[in-house]
């Protein structure tokens, strides 16, 4: 099994987007995915039509002091996707203070897989700006470590520039990752020349391919489903078969 | 809006047509009915009898028949059946159709695969086969001549170890080479010379044709080497043999005519000989590499010459200048402007480049771009003519071998051409066959490279400033100022060079007569440089640069000989005189192998550039229209004047050119009245002529393919637009005003417009303003357009107005994008005679047709007859039905 993480610099960078997406992408090409969760907003689900109304999660489970495995849910498909869970007030503070070991043992679980197998995890984590408990951010770490490929998704929009660039900690944190330019508009000029001045800054760490602002993605997401479901003949589907082709590509010869 | 009230009315019609339906079916039911009987819908709609036969059928075979027949459903089998019957709106002749299909279907199997296919399929393998037979042969061909190269290098080897001085390469073998060379001129000296009788004649050409036909199928350059020579020396002894025993000096006509033919002969003989000089090994020079430092790229003035032609041609051009892969800093673009146009002036300072205009008009092109010389100053000159489109790596492409050669003073490229000239137009196989100047530019420039003696071609080209200065600039004593140029420069010791990557795009003359206009000055032009600056004589030539000089002049003076071949069969037929002295057999034999082993030849190191006979036409063309300005040109050098070649015009209505074909339609009738004497002679001629008129009929019909071909030419077809589109497949992606984006396809694009594909197109609902993005090196721009035509599948596009930028842009995401052109030539098949006289015979009855069809009055009736008759026996021809199980 292949791990890809994806993220985003700020909030609202478009990481579950892309990670629902992507999976969706990949199980066109015939593969089979797991998706998983770590934002505590627990929005990917919604990617994968799971009921909103659902509140089961991998981290409601562990809280609860249960096996987290209940909490897979089918996506259509081959695709499974595990949710982060609504976690209520108390909840989320015996979260919060969850011992690291268990956090790591579930990262390492997660990753030594289950059956059916699946061949890729596509990790939605959480914004690099935001804080975490030293607990939470070793279980990032552990599955970043095993990842074979690290995504940022960046709109080519200010905020998420002068943080990549001039916060010391976002730099640092986003070093080994590559960027996947989100939310290009060519025919918006900032948006544009952004996208340049990440291209040529970043050249080393760009994905060739980027995902254009297309509203079919926030329409798919209104009803739950993919772009691949939703409209396969939008921009944004053929995007992301090429970002799925991509993926695969670049990582050719590496053992899985 | 208006695409709604014709849906809708479509909807009430058929409400009303089947109304009864809903009486007697379930709504599914009825749905399924009304989705079969639109499908059984023809072009026209339906009539009273199909609706009846149609509903008859279905609910028939709703009733009666099992649902899948043939592995067909079984409602759709009278259209799986009969393809070529439309029953919604029978007709009387398809009661005789149907029938003829029916037994047709039972008497024979239908294989899915079509008949062509097979032939083809059948082709293939048997070429596999032959080659398979044949490829131990060519191995040990191929292996004793790496054996003897080895040696040969060997030698050459232990030669040079002895630090002797580098000589001239045919000098390096010494004197074993010598010997040896001098032993095979003998031998040929002998093939060539000693008469044979009739049957060692034909022994000796059909071994020559066996090896020559096995050596073929050996790829390679060696192969080729041997070809040539064998038909050098079929050639030489065909020549020799003329010479030495066809005369006819028993009669002054005949000695006339056949002196007359032989010299045309002896011209065709010497252009085959060059043109194996100049093509015998094309160096395909590769781009040279550019220092990485762009501080040591040295600064080029771009000029673009325009006369009269329209702001929208310059347009694309100037805004592929600016967006050229160059340090913005040396690279200065001006627009030399002969016509004098506020308009051209304006839009120079719209786009920030420079604008020349000179006081006087002297010299045409030539003049205009000697004024510019002195007021311009960078190292060197790029020429591009105001039509072609320079691709963005036009310099990276065409300046490094100037850093690498400082003798350099010239480096050409070819000119591609994105619309159809008037023969691909007219004709209507654009791209399909490769165009008149794919030979040059694909293989005879490239051949004179190896000779240091590639020419300049009047644009897409760059000189160096100084050398150009050293000669006075642009020559200007004759028409055809670029070949007289690279002439002086080469004349002053400078090199040249040609770059054979299409790095550039431009417009084609549009019609014929256009087209003929510019070969005419070309070739009085050329006629004049022989005049004034003889190639052959004067200083600082070698001979091999005088050979491929004076093979381009010589082959500009095609057109009297061309007129020669093309009567000189009528000699014999009309005139009743023998201008070849000789038995019909032996002629034959002399004649014919020398013809093949030619085409042989031409296909083989041509194969890819032009095609076997289609030269011919191209020549045949022009030959009446350059024979008389060629001439003139060759006894009065400084008359003629340079005419520029009209572009980017539009041809508005199908018209015959019936100016410039009339010396052709008067060869046709000339050749027809042949073939009927020819016949009479047959039947009420002497017995032992007939062979002789037999060969002479045999000519006259080939030649009268050749003129009907070139005829065709001449039928200009209706092009509605001026701005050209060019035909690609691209991807591209529309943005609509709700912020979807959809994939689509680029299938075509012109200065002002595109046509792109959708999966469907009526995802656009009511918008008419979108936003097109295309991708270039992995970026992706978007340009605002508007939409002026859909169908189901397709968008016509046309472009908002756009900043300077956006069009700079706009223009590098299409015309001027590297890569495009490049792709074109790919497409190209090597050459298969066999086809590509199918082509010419096809293009013949075109021709044919279209000219009777615009002849007086009785011909068009006559005409429209027979094509009707044809079609009406066509179309009670049976159909191949593609069915698995039948």
């Amino acid at each position: 099994m292949r791990v890809v993480v994806v993220r985003s610099v700020r909030g609202g960078g478009g990481s579950s987007t892309v990670a629902a997406n992507l999976a969706a992408a990949m199980q066109q090409l015939g593969y089979s995915c797991l998706l998983l969760d770590l934002c505590q907003s627990n929005d990917l689900r919604l990617h994968a039509s799971v009921d909103p109304c659902e509140p089961d999660g991998w981290a409601r489970r562990l809280v609860a002091d249960q096996a987290w495995e209940v909490a897979v849910f089918g996506a259509g498909g081959s695709c499974r996707v595990i949710p982060f869970g609504e976690l209520d007030g108390d909840a989320y503070e015996r979260f919060l203070a969850f011992p690291q070991e268990a956090l790591v043992a579930f990262a390492e679980q997660v990753q030594a897989g289950f059956s059916p197998a699946a061949d890729w995890l596509i990790v939605d984590a959480p914004p690099l700006v935001s804080q975490h408990s030293a607990a939470f951010e070793s279980m990032l770490h552990a599955f970043s470590k095993s990842a074979s490929l690290r995504l940022l998704a960046v709109p080519p929009e200010a905020p998420a520039y002068t943080s990549l660039r001039f916060s010391t900690r976002v730099r640092n944190a986003a070093a080994d990752y590559h960027l996947l330019l989100n939310r290009a508009a060519p025919e918006v000029a900032i948006n544009r020349d952004l996208s340049l001045v990440f291209r040529q800054e970043f050249a080393s760490r760009m994905v060739p391919i980027r995902i254009g602002a297309d509203s079919a993605l926030a329409e798919a997401f209104a009803s739950l489903r993919t772009v691949f479901q939703y409209s396969p003949d939008s921009e944004a589907a053929r995007e992301f078969h090429a970002l799925a082709i991509w993926c695969q590509a670049s990582l050719v010869g590496e053992r899985s | 809006m208006s695409r709604d009230t014709g849906g809708s009315d479509r909807l009430v019609v058929r409400r009303s047509q089947l109304s009864v339906l809903r009486w007697l079916f379930k709504p599914d039911i009825k749905r399924m009915f009304e989705a079969r009987y639109d499908e059984y819908r023809g072009a026209r709609g339906y009539s009273r009898i199909g609706r009846l036969l149609v509903g008859a059928w279905l609910y028939f075979s709703y009733c009666f028949l099992k649902p899948e027949i043939f592995g067909v459903p079984s409602w759709r089998l009278l259209k799986v059946l009969f393809p070529h019957v439309d029953l919604s709106r029978p007709r009387l002749g398809d009661l005789l159709r149907m029938p003829i299909q029916l037994i047709w279907l039972l008497l024979f199997k239908q294989v899915s695969t079509r008949d062509r296919r097979r032939i083809r399929q059948f082709y293939r393998l048997a070429d596999l086969r032959s080659r398979r037979v044949l490829f131990r042969l060519v191995a040990l061909t191929r292996l004793s001549i790496r054996k003897l190269q080895h040696t040969f290098a060997r030698r050459e080897n232990t030669e040079s170890e002895g630090a002797k001085p580098p000589r001239e390469s045919w000098e390096l073998a010494g004197f074993t080479m010598s010997l040896l060379l001098g032993f095979a001129g003998f031998l040929a000296f002998i093939c060539i010379t000693v008469p044979f009788s009739l049957t060692a004649q034909a022994g000796f050409v059909s071994a020559l044709i066996i090896t020559a036909l096995i050596l073929r199928q050996v790829p390679g350059r060696y192969p080729a080497l041997m070809l040539m020579m064998l038909s050098l020396i079929v050639s030489f002894r065909y020549i020799w043999w003329r010479v030495s025993s066809t005369i006819n000096f028993d009669d002054t006509l005949g000695l006339i005519l056949g002196i007359i033919l032989l010299l045309a002969e002896a011209y065709a003989w010497l252009v085959l000989l060059l043109g194996y000089f100049q093509t015998i090994w094309p160096l395909r020079r590769s781009p040279e590499k550019l220092p990485d430092n762009t501080d040591e790229w040295p600064t080029i003035d771009l000029m673009i010459p325009t006369y009269n032609e329209e702001l929208d041609v310059v347009r694309a051009t100037v805004l592929a200048c600016l967006g050229l892969d160059w340090p913005r800093e040396k690279l200065r673009i001006h627009i030399l402007d002969d016509g004098k146009r506020d308009s051209f002036k304006d839009f120079a300072a719209e786009v920030n480049v420079n604008y020349i205009r000179r006081p006087t008009n002297e010299y045409a092109k030539a003049g205009n771009i000697n004024y510019a010389l002195k007021k311009t100053s960078a190292d060197y000159v790029a020429i591009f003519d105001c039509d072609h489109i320079p691709t963005r790596a036009f310099f990276q492409v065409a300046m490094g071998w100037f850093l690498k050669d400082p003798k350099l003073a010239l480096v050409q490229t070819p000119h591609h051409f994105y619309s159809p000239d008037a023969f691909e137009r007219n004709l209507g196989n654009f791209r399909k066959i490769p165009n008149e100047g794919t030979l040059f530019y694909g293989l005879t420039q490239d051949g004179n490279d190896l000779w240091n003696a590639a020419f300049f071609c009047g644009s897409c080209a760059v000189i160096r400033r100084d050398a150009l200065e050293e000669i006075g600039g642009i020559a200007v004593e004759t028409v055809t100022e670029d070949a007289h140029t690279s002439l002086r420069l080469h004349r002053k010791g400078y090199n040249s060079a040609y770059l054979r990557a299409p790095v550039s795009a431009g417009l084609a003359t549009e019609t014929l007569s256009a087209h003929v206009g510019q070969r005419i000055r070309w070739a009085r032009g050329m006629a004049q440089i022989l005049r004034l600056d003889n190639p052959l004589v004067g200083p600082g030539l070698n001979w091999r640069q005088r050979l491929c000089y004076f093979n381009a002049m010589l082959h500009f003076l095609a057109g009297i000989p061309r007129l020669v071949f093309l009567t000189a069969p009528l000699a014999f037929l009309l005139l009743h005189t023998y201008i070849i002295f000789a038995p019909a057999a032996l002629l034959l034999l002399y004649v014919l192998p020398h013809m093949f082993l030619a085409s042989v030849v031409n296909s083989t190191t041509q194969g890819k550039y032009r095609y076997s006979f289609w030269g011919e036409v191209y020549e045949i063309v022009l030959s009446w229209y350059v024979a008389r300005p060629t001439t003139v040109a060759l006894f009065a050098p400084d008359k003629g004047k340079f005419n520029v070649t009209a572009k980017g015009g539009k041809v508005e209505n199908f018209y015959y050119d019936w100016v410039i074909s009339k010396p052709y339609i008067f060869l046709i009738l000339l050749n027809i009245a042949g073939i009927i004497w020819g016949g009479v002679r047959i039947a009420f001629g002497p017995e032992d002529e007939v062979a002789a008129v037999l060969v002479n009929l045999g000519w006259v019909l080939y030649n009268l393919i050749l003129l009907c071909a070139a005829v065709a030419v001449a039928g200009e077809v209706k092009q509605v637009r001026s701005a050209p589109r060019v035909e690609v497949d691209m991807p591209a992606s529309i943005r609509l005003p709700n912020g979807r984006a959809y994939q689509a396809s680029l299938r075509d694009f012109s200065i002002g417009g595109l046509r792109i594909d959708l999966e469907d197109s009526s995802v656009v609902g009511d918008y008419t303003r979108v936003d097109i993005q295309l991708q270039r090196a992995n970026r992706t721009f978007s340009f605002p357009a508007r939409i002026v035509f859909s169908n189901n599948q397709m968008l016509g596009l046309r472009l908002e107005p756009m900043t300077r930028q956006q069009k700079i842009d706009y223009v590098q995401c299409t015309f001027a994008r590297a890569d495009l052109w490049v792709r074109w030539k790919r497409d190209y098949d090597i050459d298969r005679p066999g086809v590509s006289f199918g082509q010419v015979v096809s293009a013949a009855a075109q021709g044919l047709r279209i000219s009777l069809e615009s002849g007086p009055r009785p011909l068009p009736w006559i005409v429209r007859g027979i094509s009707f008759i044809i079609r009406s026996l066509r179309s009670v021809a049976p159909v191949r039905v593609e069915a698995k199980a039948l």
